[in-house]
């Protein structure tokens, strides 16, 4: 059953559908938000707030678009949101963590995880649309037309926003 | 089993949002209908205040310039015209006439 019915059953009344729509889509949900912070038990919050929000939006589901497409813009909100929670409380937290940048091997498994979590916390600090593409196409290793889709901008607005973020991040190590 | 859990997490935050959307219509409704009924009994109450006071100025002027009536002064041709009233005038002269008719007659009479 394709996700046009269940989501069709669903506002029909049929609860179950709903459940089949997070069967579905779970994983996926949860890997982008882990790939983008790191931390099991936050990523499987911020996956179930997405299909929470999906619960109560799905009457505005106007079946243009994909699910997919949609839910991606839901998780995408929702990551943000959690970022500015996090960057307002970094605010009042005196004893923030410099995240130094480790000598990278790639060989080095240890090495490869700890880079990870710098780049992790500098992606963070990008401005809302740098960093939205980043987490699709680097977590998400999605193509640029898809990342246009999802944030309702041209793929060629894309590419140039993914470039400056690289800029960015880059520039942010060498300063580390 | 993970799904189960998952899910019923999903279940739990779902019912959570429902009862506090719940709770806050019901808190805007309650608020709203207090609002209205406070702002409804001001105006209810401003204008029987009104009305009451009008009501009650016009009883005061009222009082204020009522005034006795002072007594008439008669004179002594009101009290007879008066007492020729209550005695009914016309049967008055009427009797006189008759009396003086009959004195007339025995007159004539005696005459005769």
């Amino acid at each position: 059953m394709d996700d046009y019915t269940l989501i069709k059953r669903f506002l029909g009344g049929d609860k179950q559908a709903f459940d089949e729509i997070v069967i579905r889509h779970r994983d996926w949900v949860v890997g982008m938000a882990m790939g983008s912070l790191g931390d099991p038990q936050r990523a499987e919050d911020i996956a179930q707030n997405v299909f929470v929000k999906m619960y109560f939006k799905l009457h505005q589901f106007r079946f243009e678009a994909g699910l997919k497409t949609w839910i991606y813009r839901i998780a995408m909100n929702e990551l943000n949101l959690y970022y500015r929670k996090e960057k307002m409380i970094s605010w009042f937290r005196e004893d923030e963590e410099e995240h130094l940048v480790p000598s990278y091997n790639p060989d080095d498994e240890s090495d490869v995880k700890k880079y990870g979590t710098v780049v992790r916390n500098l992606v963070k600090k990008l401005p809302k649309i740098q960093r939205s593409i980043t987490v699709l196409r680097i977590y998400q290793e999605l193509p640029f037309k898809n990342i246009g889709e999802i944030l309702g901008i041209s793929e060629n607005s894309a590419k140039v926003s993914f470039y400056k973020a690289k800029v960015n991040l880059k520039k942010w190590i060498k300063n580390k | 089993m993970m799904n189960d859990q998952f899910l019923k997490n999903v279940h739990n935050k779902i019912n959570k949002k429902q009862k506090l959307n719940y709770g806050l219509t019901f808190a805007f409704s309650f608020a709203l209908m207090f609002v209205m009924t406070f702002t409804s009994m001001k105006f209810i109450d401003k204008s029987k205040m009104e009305f009451s006071w009008k009501q009650f100025e016009e009883v005061e002027f009222a009082q204020d310039s009522f005034e006795w009536e002072k007594p008439i002064e008669i004179s002594q041709d009101d009290i007879y015209y008066y007492l020729l009233e209550e005695l009914d005038l016309y049967n008055f002269i009427e009797e006189l006439a008759e009396e003086e008719q009959i004195v007339f007659i025995n007159k004539i009479k005696l005459e005769g």
